[in-house]
């Protein structure tokens, strides 16, 4: 302590010096010294400069009027201790005592040491009262704030003596019991009983029934005594979340179990928070081995599946995409995965689903196969039709150069017996001149066949085609055997008459089978010789009926075509078919033998 | 008059009511023997002027005084210990 500074009031001067005297000898603290000698003054300069004055020395000088000014200290000036100076005897000095002077002092027994002290006393003293007065200041503040804190707590809260009576409540407890604090003071409540380890336990409030209220339990000091401070919690709002949060969480495990496709939940630690039952079908092991594990350490195999989580993780984007899994066995398993990255709690999540297409895949592998096999088969469709397009060409080049054939035979066919005739007979003019007709006719039809370019078959034609070189000498034979001769081809029918009658048979001929059978009517014959097909009676149509008819005579078949197997058969029972083309020798020599034949046999 | 005379109070007579009930009534008969006496008031069903502010509560009516316990009826000791009734 430096300095005190004391304010004197007093109007007697000689006192005044007196005083003055003994505190200017204190050593000490240092007392400065302000002098004032009227009431009215002091307590303006009080007002004025309270905070430069610590002790306040007071002289009564009319007790009446001094009631008043020391009053008015105390009241006011709280903080400064008060010196009173009185004559009175101890016992009448007490009374400022009462009002608040902290000493009193008797001018006559004043003394440098007891003043001293007593200012040093006084000042300590109004300090700690000080001191004491802003604690408490403090501590009601404190009380505001905690006062403030209770009133209000959500919770409701009760005390409760060691009886069971409530001793206080807060506003909400008055809401819960539907009462107020007044009816609630001194209404049994129970002697609480708290759950094991102070756990809040259910009770029913009889007011509230629906309500679910949840009771804790301390035990406190309340004016000292033991109490119980009871804090009942509304847990209806809470438990209807939960329920509903369990509800959700139940249906969402059902959806989970249930979806084919395997869900993977990773947390922010990259730990496997949750998996359904598919991950476990498509990976194999436990449950509770996959469950809270690193997930790279359960997937280190997977590195599609790792890199891809790595990529959305990093990239904070969801990803989709086909990848191959490995499976236990070492073979791939495709499927198709998607990434979502969510935040739950402020905190990076992802969410892995995915699908196994193996199913699919093998689907559209073998829709590509069927495909595949159905293209083939088109091709080869489309090869044999193309084949079957050119064996029809190739039938109607075939047909077209058989008729063509057909064409030429003809005319060569004459032309041949023309020569022959020509050869053997005397009238060789007729002959020659027939053999021109028919030169130009066979001129006639090669001019006509170069307009047709895409006939390919020579060699076909050209086998068809008579050899006109090869003929020979010719035979006489005959002796007057009939002949019947039956051919559709007008100069053919002819030069074949000829030859015959040439080589000494006796010759007649025929159109077709019909024209055959008239002329049968009316003549007898040893030999006939037919063309097969010829219109409105073919050779062996006819030659069945003859010989139904009771013909017994040679019968030859003169052809140049392939024939059925029933009409061939019917063929084979004459006595001889001779092929086209032919030259005229053979033909002679082959009638011949067949008479031949007939001779020996008789 | 019995030895101890005791009154649950319940809301109504659920199945927790009915645990505690079985409960308390097991006790008593392997403590009391057939020296208690217990009532039941089912609040759904009595008209009680003044029934308790909180349930479930036990009730010491005998010996006197009345003493009110009001909370957790898991454990039976410690409700009959608040109630001054744990007998050795």
């Amino acid at each position: 302590m430096d300095e005190i500074r004391l304010l004197f009031v007093e109007n007697n001067k000689e006192r005044m010096i007196a005083v003055n005297t003994l505190i200017h000898k204190i050593e000490t603290p240092h007392i400065r010294l302000d002098w004032l000698v009227d009431d009215r003054k002091a307590l303006e300069h009080l007002d004025e400069y309270r905070h430069h004055i610590d002790v306040v020395l007071y002289a009564i000088n009319s007790p009446d009027k001094s009631v008043k000014t020391i009053g008015d200290i105390c009241d006011k000036f709280p903080e400064l201790a008060l010196i009173v100076i009185s004559e009175e005897d101890e016992v009448d000095a007490l009374r400022w005592i009462e009002l608040g002077a902290q000493d009193v002092w008797h001018p006559q027994r004043l003394s440098v040491d007891s003043v001293r002290q007593a200012i040093l006393f006084s000042h300590g003293r109004q300090q700690k009262a000080q001191r004491l007065h802003e604690l408490a200041g403090n501590s009601s503040q404190l009380e505001q704030r905690l006062n403030s804190i209770i009133q209000n707590d959500r919770d409701s809260l009760l005390v409760v003596d060691q009886n069971g009576m409530i001793l206080y409540s807060n506003p909400m407890a008055e809401k819960l019991f539907k009462r107020n604090a007044s009816e609630l003071f001194g209404a049994v409540f129970g002697i609480p009983v708290a759950g094991a380890n102070s756990d809040p336990v259910r009770v029913i409030i009889a007011d509230a029934p629906d309500k679910n209220i949840e009771m804790s339990v301390t035990m406190i000091w309340w004016e000292k005594q033991k109490a119980w401070l009871c804090r009942l919690r509304d847990m209806t709002q809470y438990h209807m979340a939960q329920e509903m949060m369990k509800e959700n969480e139940e249906k969402f495990q059902a959806i989970a179990a249930g979806a084919r496709d395997a869900i993977i939940h990773i947390n922010e630690q990259q730990n496997i928070a949750f998996i359904n039952e598919a991950v476990v079908t498509m990976f194999g092991g436990e449950y509770a081995d996959i469950l809270n594990k690193p997930f790279r350490e359960i997937f280190n195999r997977q590195h599609d599946l790792t890199g891809l989580v790595d990529k959305a993780r990093e990239e904070h984007r969801d990803q989709q995409r086909e990848i191959h899994l490995i499976r236990a066995d070492g073979s791939n398993l495709p499927v198709d995965i998607s990434v979502s990255v969510f935040k739950r709690k402020g905190k990076r999540q992802l969410v892995c689903i995915l699908r196994d297409i193996s199913e699919r895949r093998r689907t559209q592998f073998q829709l590509m196969q069927t495909q595949t096999e159905l293209k083939e088969a088109l091709e080869n469709l489309k090869a044999n039709q193309r084949k079957m397009m050119q064996m029809e060409k190739l039938n109607s080049v075939k047909e077209l150069a058989g008729a063509l054939a057909h064409e030429f035979a003809q005319p060569l066919q004459a032309l041949y017996n023309y020569l022959h005739l020509i050869q053997t007979s005397d009238a060789h003019e007729v002959y020659f001149q027939k053999s021109r007709e028919m030169l130009n006719r066979i001129s006639d039809l090669t001019g006509s066949l170069k307009n047709i370019t895409s006939l390919r078959k020579k060699d076909y034609l050209d086998s068809q085609i008579i050899d006109l070189f090869a003929s020979s000498d010719p035979i006489s034979f005959g002796n007057g055997t009939r002949v019947l001769i039956i051919d559709d081809e007008q100069e053919i029918l002819e030069t074949l008459i000829d030859i015959f009658n040439n080589a000494g048979y006796i010759c007649r001929g025929a159109a077709d089978g019909q024209d055959a059978l008239e002329v049968m009517e009316m003549a007898e014959f040893d030999l006939i010789i037919s063309d097969v097909m010829m219109p409105r009676m073919s050779g062996p149509t006819f030659f069945r009926r003859i010989r139904d008819e009771g013909y017994t005579g040679f019968f030859i078949f003169l052809t140049g075509y392939e024939h059925p197997d029933e009409e061939r058969k019917l063929m084979a029972q004459a006595d001889a078919v001779i092929h086209k083309p032919v030259s005229f020798n053979e033909l002679l020599s082959k009638v011949e033998s067949v008479l031949m034949k007939a001779e020996v046999n008789v | 008059m019995k030895e101890v005379e005791l009154s649950l109070y319940v809301h109504t007579m659920d199945r927790l009511s009915n645990k505690i009930l079985a409960k308390l009534i097991k006790y008593c008969d392997e403590h009391f023997g057939e020296r208690y006496k217990l009532h039941l008031v089912d609040l759904s069903k009595s008209t009680e002027q003044s029934p308790p502010l909180a349930l479930p509560a036990l009730v010491r009516e005998f010996p006197l005084p009345r003493r009110h316990a009001v909370g957790d009826f898991t454990d039976m000791n410690k409700i009959m210990l608040t109630l001054n009734l744990l007998t050795q």
